[in-house]
Formats: C-alpha cells, sequence, structure tokens
C-alpha cells in the first residue's frame, strides 16, 4: 500500500494570498518557480496561506498566469514565445507591477523579461515621458539638467517619442 | 495609482537600453544618473548587449578629400561608391552612417586601432593622448607622456584573461632609428619592453581581433601581437611564394574572424578568399565569393554635417541592422578601417 502510494506523484497545493486579500490555490512544483515561494516551502511555512503582501490581485492573475505557462511541460517552444509576445504586450504600468512582483517573488525568467520589454517601449522615448511613466520628479536644478544635455547633444537627436505609453 | 520603482528594477531595465537611450536617460534624476554612470551597470550591459543584435555596430575610420581613387556618385539613391575602378555592380552592403567624434576635436589625430569601440587620439598641439569611446563619446587623458616628435603609433588591445586594456608603443630609437616596442597594461605605470622580429615593419594600420592585432598591410612575413601572451606571433602563410596575401578588412569586421585574400600572380590571376580558424591556427578556404572591402556603399540621407574644415580622419558608426540618422559627406572620403564592436558603457575613468 505504501508502495503503490508513493509511486503515484503527489501533488501538492499552495494557496497564495495578494495583497487584496484574494486567496489563490496553486500546485506547488508551479509556484516554486518563485524562489521566495521555494524557500519558504523547504524552511516549512507553506503549511497555510501565503501572504503576499506586495502583490496586488491583477498583478498575481498575471504572474501565475506566467508561471503556469512555463512550468507545463505541455506547451512548447513556439507557444511558450508566442505567450511571451502577447505577455509583454500590456501597458507598461501592468508590466512594471508585475516586476516589482517578480523581483519580490525573484522569479528571474519574468523579472528579465518584462525588464527587457519595459526597455524596448521606453527605448525611443523623451527623458520627460519616462519622468512620467516613472513617476519621477527632477532633482536637479535646471541648470544642472541643462548641463548634463549639452555634454552629448547627439543623444538627443532623431524622432524622439512623447507618448507614455 | 502610480508608484516609484525601486533601484533594482530599474537597474534591471537599464541593463537592456541602448547605449544611446541610457546616455540621454542621465539627466532624468540624480539616482538614474548615478545608476547609468556605474561600472557594475557597465559590466552587464555589455553582457546583455553581446547578445542584442542591434547593440553591435561597425566603426568606420575615414579619410577626407586628397587620395581617393574613385568616386562615383549615382544621382537616383545619392550613393558613393569608394574604391578602384570597377565594371560592375556588386550586391553590396550598405550602411547609414552617424558621426562619432568626441566634440571638440580640431586638434585630435586617431593614433591607434579600435578595441571594443575604445580609440587612442592624439592632440598633435600639446602632445596629450586620450582615451575615446565610441559609444559614449566620453575622453579622457591618458596619465603619460610619450615625449616624441610625430604622431605616436599606439596599438590598443584587451586582455581577456586579465580583464584589462594594454597599450602597445612602437617607436624608432632617436640615436640609431632602430624599431622598438613597449607594452603597458592600463592601470599601471611600467611600460615592459617587447622583443621585436627582426626584418619586421611598422605595423601601421592594424585590426584588433579577439586578442590580436592583426596589420592591413601585406609584408613579406605575416607577423601578428599577442596581446595576452605579449608577443609577436607568426601567421601560416601560403606555401607558393608568388602569392600576395591581404587582409579583407570589411569581411573581417562583418564575420568577427581574419578573413584575407590570397591572390596567386602565377598562371591564371586567382585569388582565394581565406578564412583564419585561431582555435586551430589555420586557414580555411571560404566557398562562397563576396564583395571586397572597397565595395562598399554608404547611405547619403539625414541633415547631420560635420565641420569639414578639420584637419585628420574621422569616425563614424553604423548599426548592422540600421540606423535613422546618417552622415552627410560634404567631401569626396575614402574608407581607411572598419571594426566591429558591441556597445561598451564602460566608464574610462574605471579602465586606469
Amino acid at each position: 500500500m505504501a508502495e503503490a502510494s508513493s509511486s503515484i506523484t503527489e501533488k501538492f497545493f499552495l494557496t497564495l494570498k495578494s495583497s487584496d486579500g484574494d486567496e489563490f490555490v496553486l500546485e506547488e512544483s508551479i509556484a516554486i518557480q518563485s524562489i521566495t515561494i521555494k524557500n519558504m516551502v523547504e524552511d516549512g511555512c507553506s503549511s497555510s496561506v501565503i501572504p503576499l503582501s506586495k502583490v496586488d490581485t491583477e498583478t498575481l492573475i498575471k504572474v501565475i498566469e506566467y508561471m503556469k505557462m512555463h512550468s507545463s511541460t505541455s506547451s512548447n517552444e513556439e507557444e511558450i514565445e508566442n505567450f511571451d509576445k502577447k505577455f509583454v504586450s500590456n501597458s507598461i504600468n501592468t508590466i512594471l507591477n508585475i516586476l516589482e512582483a517578480a523581483n519580490f517573488l525573484d522569479i528571474n525568467n519574468l523579472l528579465e523579461l518584462c525588464a527587457e520589454a519595459v526597455a524596448n517601449r521606453i527605448k525611443n522615448k523623451t527623458p520627460e515621458a519616462v519622468r512620467k511613466i516613472f513617476n519621477i520628479t527632477s532633482d536637479f536644478t535646471p541648470e544642472e539638467e541643462a548641463e548634463i544635455r549639452n555634454e552629448t547633444p547627439w543623444a538627443f537627436e532623431g524622432n524622439l517619442d512623447h507618448s507614455l505609453d | 495609482m502610480e508608484k516609484h520603482c525601486s533601484e533594482d528594477i530599474v537597474f534591471e531595465i537599464l541593463t537592456w537600453l541602448p547605449a544611446k537611450s541610457l546616455i540621454r536617460f542621465k539627466c532624468i534624476s540624480k539616482t538614474w544618473n548615478t545608476l547609468i554612470g556605474h561600472p557594475n551597470l557597465a559590466k552587464l550591459h555589455n553582457t546583455r548587449s553581446q547578445v542584442r543584435p542591434s547593440a553591435t555596430h561597425l566603426l568606420f575610420e575615414l579619410g577626407i578629400g586628397r587620395d581617393y581613387i574613385n568616386v562615383y556618385p549615382v544621382p537616383k539613391n545619392r550613393r558613393v561608391i569608394l574604391g578602384p575602378k570597377f565594371t560592375s555592380y556588386l550586391p553590396m552592403p550598405r550602411f547609414s552612417l552617424e558621426l562619432a567624434m568626441p566634440r571638440h576635436y580640431s586638434y585630435l589625430r586617431i593614433c591607434s586601432n579600435h578595441c571594443n569601440g575604445v580609440v587612442c587620439l592624439y592632440n598633435f598641439r600639446d602632445t596629450q593622448v586620450y582615451l575615446f569611446n565610441v559609444t559614449t563619446r566620453e575622453i579622457k587623458a591618458l596619465p603619460f607622456s610619450l615625449n616624441q616628435a610625430s604622431d605616436p603609433e599606439l596599438f590598443l588591445g584587451f586582455d581577456i584573461v586579465l580583464g584589462k586594456y594594454k597599450l602597445l608603443h612602437v617607436f624608432e630609437e632617436s640615436n640609431n632609428q632602430l624599431l622598438k616596442s613597449r607594452i603597458l597594461t592600463l592601470g599601471t605605470d611600467s611600460w615592459r619592453k617587447i622583443y621585436m622580429p627582426f626584418n619586421f615593419n611598422k605595423p601601421r594600420r592594424c585590426i584588433f581581433l579577439n586578442g590580436m592585432l592583426y596589420s592591413t598591410v601585406s609584408p613579406l612575413t605575416y607577423f601578428y601581437f599577442n596581446f595576452i601572451k605579449e608577443k609577436f606571433e607568426k601567421l601560416p602563410g601560403p606555401q607558393r611564394s608568388t602569392c600576395l596575401t591581404r587582409l579583407n578588412i570589411m569581411q573581417t569586421a562583418l564575420r568577427g574572424k581574419l578573413v584575407m585574400d590570397w591572390v596567386f600572380s602565377q598562371g591564371m590571376n586567382q585569388q582565394r578568399n581565406m578564412i583564419y580558424d585561431d582555435t586551430n591556427k589555420v586557414f580555411k578556404e571560404l566557398n562562397n565569393s563576396f564583395p571586397k572591402l572597397e565595395k562598399v556603399a554608404f547611405n547619403f540621407e539625414g541633415e547631420i554635417s560635420f565641420d569639414e574644415t578639420k584637419s585628420g580622419d574621422i569616425l563614424a558608426t553604423a548599426s548592422i541592422i540600421s540606423t535613422p540618422a546618417s552622415l552627410v559627406f560634404p567631401r569626396p572620403y575614402v574608407l581607411r578601417c572598419v571594426s566591429s564592436f558591441v556597445e561598451n558603457i564602460i566608464p574610462l575613468s574605471s579602465l586606469f
């Protein structure tokens, strides 16, 4: 009897709780793509609900979607590639939220995917547009900023993008 | 709800950006400026750039006027073809060029080969040698003086084992005109003597490739300099003495391997295109034929002009994929050299 049960791969499930209080049940083998969660499982802290206070529901849904696609043995490379392409077409704000979550959960593939996507989206933008996207107020005086800009006028040439997404 | 991104996240994003965007984003805030100038970012950025195709550029060294051989403008495409007399059109790579000189280059001359997009410049007024990073266009004076009357001949190399740049200096001894050479590891201040092979020609224009320095001039015996072992070594050549070897600069830059044309003068005027396998130290013949160095066309679009009153050669870059901006050449020009490099935002202050 004991032999029979050990030959079947047992499925363990974890419950993840978003900052909005929503709970998601996920197979452990999928969830441990997150090194943070993996460490918690190994330390035995995962018996009850795992609270993710830094990840809201909307973001957590996306992260789970990503982890499911990337752990599934049935999805082939082409499928994953198409999924990734579609995944990073979300709004910059959404991707930035996912980035924060990927950093907190320590999912390196997701972190790199999203960082590259944000880079591609902002690479042709003006500094003003990037400030707005990242909600940054410049701490340079106008004189300091002008000086930095004047050092490399060539970097400001070409058709720069003013849009915020 | 807007929120600030953590520095970790910003750092990660920055590693994926093209160098030009990074330099533009320095003015965003003090935090961004500091992150972008950090050597750790330069390191990771370079690793990422190795696999980002648009981060590989060609660096052209162009001379203006005088000794051009043939200029053939095609009005429709505003295209100019360089090189010796040609008889037919060949399919040619075309590049949009962007000027990449320091801002005030009136008295600066190029005095070394290209190495990872870094070049030595020489100010002939005060005899100061500078290091110039083409990617960031940062320029910084080297902390030594060469005390010689003529323009110095310097050769820049990167030692991947040490992770350091090295500078080879070839000079004539003032009392007997003997050719001597010495080498300096950037960041140290002692020159080491280098044994020069007998019957050695001045290397002149050179190509740095995977730790080795190859001369573009065709000598009788082909020596190259090994920057890791710090010595001159001999390249295997063709068996027959009736063969002229010459370095195919364009193909070498495009393929990242040494490509030479072997031209046999006896019998048929036969030419073989050879590619060097530097692991097994043998030349292999390239089966498919390809256009020669000279058969390169440049796009003449856009409105960036440069100061044509300046004396020396200029540097211009082109993305192998495509660049929106290009260079307008007011006068005929010649292609002196070309190399390929991956964007390299390393701050020069971290090199010495």
